[in-house]
């Protein structure tokens, strides 16, 4: 068993639709609501999301991508760094890779 | 944790768990929120998050993602007597066995405890000594209070001491100091 972070070829680039309407949102509207989530408390935001209760305060969900069938051989992942990431690693991350940088 | 590792999970894992017969926190999240839309709620907040995947191998020698955890970096710590950093446990999900067995995995290990020393091992690698804290959701029942407090053996916050957060303290409160992590992190030793 591993906790891993394989290298990621590509960053992924992600975009929202509202849920209540069939369609892109506006970045501008995503924006606004994460700042709404930041100022819930994190006990607070878990309990939200227990009850299934997130689409109330954060009305959007990631436009679907294709679950990947397989995420590669077992033997091929690489465990995650034991150290904390560094700002270009994690903004990698942010962006939806594993928080590899590839130069 | 990467995108992908969401996506499969959602796709392959998360409905067994919506479907459970259990008490389970976990029932309605949607990694691919949760990894994607968490981590910049604290970025606003100025802190970093830490999103990991653990893998098991199946029978074909496949990578399954087992358990998944989205964890807070440099976290107050929930012991207030101690005003130091931890990791706090915010999102952790471990695979069902039926939805394991489906993909192959031959013995489902105990992954709720493997969970704990995941964190417990983060917190060393961020250098804040294995300290963790953790809130035992209400909808995860007496049982998951129990999995903490007896099976982890994670100290538990007095219902009357004071916390390092907003909600109040309905005694579902657990965390690690630097010395029960580093007993909790030797038990797991032989495992690694």
């Amino acid at each position: 068993m591993s906790t891993t972070s394989v290298p990621e070829p590509h960053m992924h680039e992600q975009t929202y639709e509202r849920i209540d309407l069939a369609g892109p949102a506006k970045l501008e509207d995503v924006v606004r609501a994460i700042l709404v989530l930041a100022k819930h408390d994190e006990v607070e935001l878990a309990n939200i999301v227990n009850a299934g209760e997130l689409h109330e305060v954060f009305p959007f969900e990631p436009r679907t991508h294709a679950a990947p069938a397989s995420l590669g051989r077992f033997d091929d992942i690489t465990e995650a760094p034991a150290r904390a990431l560094t700002d270009e690693e994690y903004e990698d991350f942010l962006r939806g890779g594993r928080g590899t940088v590839h130069r | 944790m990467s995108w992908q590792d969401a996506a499969f999970w959602d796709m392959h894992i998360q409905p067994g768990i919506l479907l459970s017969r259990e008490n389970r926190a976990d029932r309605y999240w949607s990694w691919n929120v949760l990894r994607q839309i968490f981590p910049l709620s604290q970025w606003v907040r100025n802190r970093r998050c830490l999103a990991l995947t653990t893998f098991i191998a199946n029978r074909a020698g496949d990578a399954i993602p087992a358990a998944m955890h989205l964890f807070i970096e440099r976290y107050p710590h929930l012991d207030v007597r101690e005003n130091k950093p931890a990791v706090l446990v915010w999102f952790i999900s471990a695979a069902s066995d039926d939805a394991l067995l489906a993909l192959d995995v031959v013995v489902p290990p105990s992954l709720g405890r493997i969970c704990i020393d995941t964190a417990i091992v983060a917190s060393m690698n961020l250098q804040t000594e294995g300290r963790i804290g953790l809130h035992c959701a209400r909808a995860g029942g007496d049982e998951l209070k129990d999995f903490y407090t007896h099976i982890c053996q994670l100290h538990c916050v007095p219902i009357a001491a004071r916390l390092p957060v907003r909600t109040r303290n309905d005694g579902r409160y657990f965390f690690a100091d630097e010395a029960l992590a580093e007993i909790l992190a030797q038990n797991f030793d032989p495992l690694r």
